[in-house]
């Protein structure tokens, strides 16, 4: 038979009744919060699964911001792209136009007008800016890569942006690619503003033959545009894939960190009720059991 | 021949006597039947022995032996082990869940956050090189983050001098129960010498005290042969000794200002330090918390701070500014870190680049406001593995140590709880054995009051017997 002492029947009550509090407290916490993560040592594997999560969320939001730059940059080069290779098609056609011999001094001279300035808007096409930057200066964003001359005087860096974790990706098109190109075996400097040049000066010394030569210039600058646009294009799209997989991976790390630190509401309803529930029984039990003793019964 | 009347009549007013001693000690169990650490008393009672008269042997009664107190010396020796476990225990699991409250998940200013902070930063300035406003958003993040690492540091810094403060308060306390045992010890000794049963209140006392000193500090105990209570640490080292006490001290002589715990044992001249000896009881678990635990996570963060910093550092280095510094590189950008202090905690941005953004390095090249390689190269040296010595990235060395806090608390929490329910089981069995019941006891009242009212009836039936003895004679 064991012996049943006063301190152990009042400091096992009390025992119940703080173990019942404490449970209650917990999930009232949880209740009233919900949030299910309070320490690190609730869950430490997911606590740390929780803040990868939350960074790779956050880092989401910057990433957008990163597609948003690349996207801009890109259309506004794309933009300038279409235009040269518009006026490059206008140019040609001027040529193949007035390349038959039925136009005389006077027509070619009007023509030579237009020309100069289709080479004035490529210049201004080629110093397009997104923001306060050249998009066709590589590195040298602040100074007009195209000087009056139809020189390049950029650079050819490659300004890469981060659009996910493991993406940098080129966003600009070097300008010596489409504006200076180095001279052809026969010496002959063909770039782009130097082939509308050899068609405005062979209009203005009304050179058939000049005008003729000029068409096969016009016509590889034309697809050095051309492949530009090609590229430009590509990268556009590839920042369409991106921005699709950023908004997945978004959608996934939300529900992730949500069901690793929040609470299921039902759940913590259905808790906090049976915890309220044992919490009553147990007072209600202690103050039963607490009462009697033989000394009520002697008189 | 039959016994007389008068030692029917002394052995009845003994039996009287012994009813009000057994009323006594009922009276004295229930008066201390919520006195923490008292153990019930229960009266020794032996029939005296037989006379002969005649040819016929006589009982003599009963004699009183005193009140012992019901004791048992094992279940003693295995609460004070655990206590010393519970003690550890309990102040390890308190310490390391005030530690993880430093880097709790719903925290959004911690070193981690800061720093996915400061990397978008400069994945925006990536973007916009040349652009004045990214760069002053790079200089807020930066500074943000030297201000997480210092405020981590700090934290755990004040939690380090929490603890002394309750190590502090610890050693007073242990130095006055090692006090009061030795001079237990001397009173026991006094008392005991001239009486028949031993003074089972001061015996409780000093038990009492030697499992609070062992839940303190964990030491083990013993009775000497005279029946001193002899306390030793757990290394052996005597704290109390008959009726001598050995006394602790704090000495702060250490600069991260981690005090030491000194001993001064009886008979030695010199303190002994023995702060990495204690390794049970309240102390122990103090100590291991701020030398190992708190120092460790403090440790972590400084390297955390000193290997970023250099890192990024020996990169942002080759970058060259924009503006006037077009043509400049080499810049430091985080600063305080070799000063030969703590890094985490004398890690600032650069005051230099704080005045002019514009310096901040971007640019491999001299005089190209568009690159961004160097920055490009800074923002991959976030995933690069060159923390924990090469098998980490920076944010994968941080959980790494927050996990570890996580599960050390964890499991410290668990071992806690365990703990209380070995100690509760040990306090149960002490308890039925020990504790008094007041049901007992009610029973021994009405017991020792019918005994008490039978010894009168003895006493006045042989009264009246003489009575008609004597009236034999008329």
């Amino acid at each position: 038979m064991g012996r049943v002492s006063e301190q152990l029947r009042f400091r096992q009550t009390n025992d119940r009744v703080a173990g019942g509090r404490e449970a209650l407290d917990r999930v009232q916490e949880m209740a009233s919060s919900g949030q299910k993560l309070r320490r690190i040592s609730d869950d430490p594997a997911g606590t740390v699964r929780v803040l990868q999560g939350r960074e790779r969320i956050l880092n989401i939001v910057q990433f957008r911001k990163s597609l948003d730059f690349a996207r801009g940059f890109l259309s506004r080069t794309e933009d300038a792209l279409k235009g040269l290779s518009e006026s490059l098609n206008r140019a040609r056609e001027l040529a193949v136009q007035q390349a038959n011999s039925t136009w005389g001094p006077t027509e070619r001279s009007t023509v030579s007008k237009e020309v100069r300035q289709i080479i004035d808007h490529c210049i201004s096409l080629g110093n397009s800016s997104f923001g306060e930057r050249f998009v066709f200066g590589g590195f040298r964003t602040q100074h007009p890569p195209i000087t009056q001359e139809g020189r390049f005087v950029g650079d050819d860096g490659m300004i890469y942006a981060q659009m996910d974790e493991d993406i940098f990706y080129p966003v600009n098109i070097p300008g010596r690619e489409i504006f200076d190109i180095e001279p052809d075996e026969e010496g002959r400097a063909v770039n782009l503003v130097d082939s509308l040049r050899l068609l405005y000066d062979a209009l203005s010394t009304n050179d058939q033959d000049g005008i003729q030569s000029s068409i096969s210039a016009l016509d590889a600058s034309s697809k050095r545009v051309l492949d530009a646009l090609a590229t430009v294009g590509a990268r556009s799209s590839m920042v369409e894939n991106v921005e699709s997989r950023l908004n997945s991976a978004d959608e996934h790390y939300n529900r992730q960190v949500s069901n690793l630190s929040s609470t299921d509401l039902v759940q913590t309803a259905l808790e906090l009720k049976r915890a309220q529930t044992s919490m009553e029984y147990t007072l209600q039990a202690s103050g039963q059991v607490l009462t009697p003793s033989l000394l009520q019964f002697l008189k | 021949m039959t016994a007389s009347l008068f030692n029917i009549m002394s052995m009845g007013s003994e039996s009287l006597t012994n009813s009000r001693n057994g009323i006594d000690i009922a009276g004295q169990n229930i008066a201390n039947a919520h006195t923490p650490g008292y153990s019930r008393q229960q009266m020794k009672i032996e029939s005296r022995a037989p006379i002969l008269f005649g040819r016929h042997v006589f009982g003599q009664g009963a004699r009183f032996q005193g009140a012992f107190r019901v004791h048992d010396r094992f279940l003693e020796s295995q609460i004070r082990d655990e206590l010393q476990n519970r003690g550890f225990k309990n102040s390890v699991s308190d310490g390391l869940s005030r530690l993880e409250r430093l880097f709790n998940p719903e925290m959004t200013a911690t070193v981690r956050d800061r720093m996915n902070q400061f990397y978008n930063s400069l994945r925006e300035m990536s973007n916009y090189p040349d652009e004045a406003a990214a760069r002053t958003s790079v200089v807020d993040s930066a500074e943000s983050l030297c201000l997480a690492f210092r405020t981590a540091h700090t934290g755990i810094e004040q939690i380090q001098k929490d603890i002394n403060l309750e190590v502090a308060s610890e050693v007073g306390a242990i130095n006055s129960k090692l006090k009061a045992i030795a001079h237990l010890n001397v009173q026991i000794h006094e008392l005991a010498a001239g009486a028949e049963n031993p003074p089972n209140t001061l015996l409780d006392q000093r038990d009492r005290l030697v499992r609070e000193t062992c839940e303190a500090i964990g030491a083990y105990s013993y009775l000497d042969d005279y029946g001193n209570a002899v306390v030793r640490d757990s290394n052996g080292g005597l704290l109390v000794d008959s009726g001598h006490a050995a006394q602790l001290a704090l000495i702060d002589n250490d600069e991260s200002s981690l005090p030491q715990v000194r001993i001064l044992s009886f008979g030695e001249a010199d303190m002994h330090n023995i702060t990495r000896e204690i390794r049970s009881g309240r102390l122990g678990g103090l100590l291991a918390v701020r030398d190992e635990h708190a120092q460790g996570l403090r440790n972590e963060v400084n390297r955390l701070a000193k290997d970023f910093g250099e890192s990024f550092n020996a990169v942002h280095a080759k970058g060259y500014g924009i503006g006037r510094y077009a043509h400049q590189a080499g810049r430091t950008f985080f600063e305080g870190l070799d000063t030969g202090g703590e890094p985490a905690a004398n890690i600032e941005f650069s005051a230099f680049l704080k005045a002019d953004p514009h310096a901040i390095g971007a640019a491999l090249t001299p005089n190209s406001p568009g690159d961004n390689v160097v920055l490009n190269e800074l923002i991959q040296l976030k995933d690069k593995t060159i923390f924990d010595g090469g098998k980490a990235s920076l944010t994968e060395s941080y959980d790494r140590f927050i996990g570890e806090l996580g599960v050390n608390s964890m499991r410290a929490k668990e071992d806690k709880s365990a703990a209380e329910v070995v100690m509760g089981q040990l306090e149960s069995e002490r308890e039925k054995l020990s504790g008094v019941s007041l049901d007992e006891e009610a029973a021994d009242l009405l017991k020792f009051q019918q005994l008490f009212s039978a010894s009168s009836k003895v006493i006045t039936t042989a009264d009246e017997m003489m009575e008609t003895i004597i009236g034999l004679k008329r």
